[in-house]
């Protein structure tokens, strides 16, 4: 059991490699913020995963803060956007 | 399985290595940033093989609640002065290239003086933790054993928000507003999320008494939730009288210099805590630290607009 989730814990892992080719590539800002926002959710399951698979509570901990957290740095990406888009329309 | 292990490790192992790169030499800074935010989630993972699971809730914590946004809005900026901006001096960057080449050297040093596989002090803590009054190991270390060096740390962390409030006051680096227009998107997302941050980060302090947890990672998450709030234009620090803001930033520096101070004065050792009172003692100055930590978080980012410099009351 421990070795399988510890396997799906790694095919989440190999997941974030194949993911850093759109953050590399994009093309716009939007492509590469949520890329790495997915990252965040994949990061999420490794941590419920290992926390199972070696029996560790506080590892359940890591991953809801991740999750509570996530929208933040989202919320300020979408901030810059918007005001991007305002001063550009007012100009 | 061993071999399982391995190949994880070492997957974790090279990611880290690609992601530094990929944010250091990546040219576009929007594109570093992202690539960093992935190097910190990776960071944690490193953290949890390595058997650091409060190191692990730090990292989410400082990751995903201060550094993406900090330098999310930092890039913005840069973008904004562009053009004004002057490339650093040759002999600036030769100086800090060789102060960075020294550090480097000092630090290879000190590793090479770590005798390998060495077993640390997690055996001595875990022996002397009944004399303690907490049952978690990081935490007996934080304030009890090494209680000294956390008080600096806390100096440290006040150091560098008067710094930043300093010159935010007087430069008037921050273009940007900070504040989104009113949506119902994001009142109802903050809404949702307010409460429960403030639910977690009570629980991460009350957790570091006997488990990963403790105030610096409660105070991170607390101050996260602080900027969710100014950001959907609920003004919770930033509408601060300054003279509370002031208390407040310094309340962990306060409660040390108290605690010693006192304990002086008793003729006890500095930071040498009583036996009787101590879980309270520890549980005060981790809510005096938690208060400290997540109002500075907030400072950090959303500096300027604190008002600390009223019109009103200057001549």
């Amino acid at each position: 059991m421990s070795t399988f989730l510890v396997v799906s814990a790694l095919v989440l892992l190999a997941t974030i490699g194949a993911g850093l080719v759109r953050v590399s590539r994009g093309p716009t800002a939007a492509d590469r913020m949520l890329c790495a926002q997915l990252f965040g959710t994949t990061g999420v399951a490794a941590l419920l995963l290992l926390a199972e698979a070696y029996d560790r509570p506080p590892l359940r901990d890591v991953a809801l803060i991740f999750a509570i957290l996530a929208a933040l740095v989202l919320t300020v990406f979408v901030k810059h956007a918007a005001i991007h888009r305002h001063s550009r329309d007012g100009a | 399985m061993i071999g399982l292990e391995v190949v994880f490790d070492v997957s974790v192992a090279v990611l880290l290595v690609v992601l530094a790169l990929e944010s250091l030499y990546t040219p576009n800074l929007f594109t570093s940033i992202a690539f960093f935010i992935a190097f910190g989630l990776v960071m944690a993972l490193a953290w949890v093989r390595l058997q650091a699971p409060d190191l692990a809730l730090a990292e989410a914590a400082v990751g995903a609640g201060l550094t993406g946004v900090l330098l999310l809005d930092a890039a913005r900026e840069i973008a904004a002065v562009r053009g004004v901006e002057r490339t650093p001096r040759s002999m600036v960057r030769l100086t800090s290239l060789l102060v960075a080449a020294g550090v480097g050297v000092a630090l290879v040093a000190a590793l090479l003086e770590v005798p390998p596989r060495a077993a640390g002090l997690a055996e001595a803590v875990r022996e002397a933790l009944p004399l303690t009054a907490v049952e978690h190991g990081v935490t007996s270390v934080l304030l009890d054993f090494r209680a000294l060096d956390t008080f600096f740390e806390t100096a440290v962390l006040l150091l560098a928000v008067i710094t930043v409030l300093v010159l935010q006051a007087h430069q008037h680096v921050r273009i940007i507003p900070w504040e989104l227009s009113a949506s119902p998107v994001l009142s109802g997302l903050v809404g949702l999320l307010a409460p429960v941050v403030l639910v977690f980060s009570g629980y991460l302090l009350w957790a570091g008494t006997h488990a990963p947890g403790g105030a610096f990672q409660a105070g991170v998450l607390l101050g996260a939730g602080g900027i969710l709030l100014e950001l959907a234009g609920v003004h919770t620090v930033s509408r601060l009288p300054r003279r509370a803001l002031r208390w407040l930033l310094s309340l962990g520096v306060a409660g040390f210099a108290l605690l010693s101070g006192t304990l002086l004065l008793a003729g006890r050792g500095l930071l040498e805590l009583p036996g009787a009172g101590a879980r309270t003692i520890v549980i005060a100055l981790e809510i005096a630290i938690a208060v400290s930590v997540a109002l500075t978080v907030v400072s950090l980012v959303v500096g300027s607009n604190l008002r600390l410099e009223p019109p009103e009351q200057e001549p």
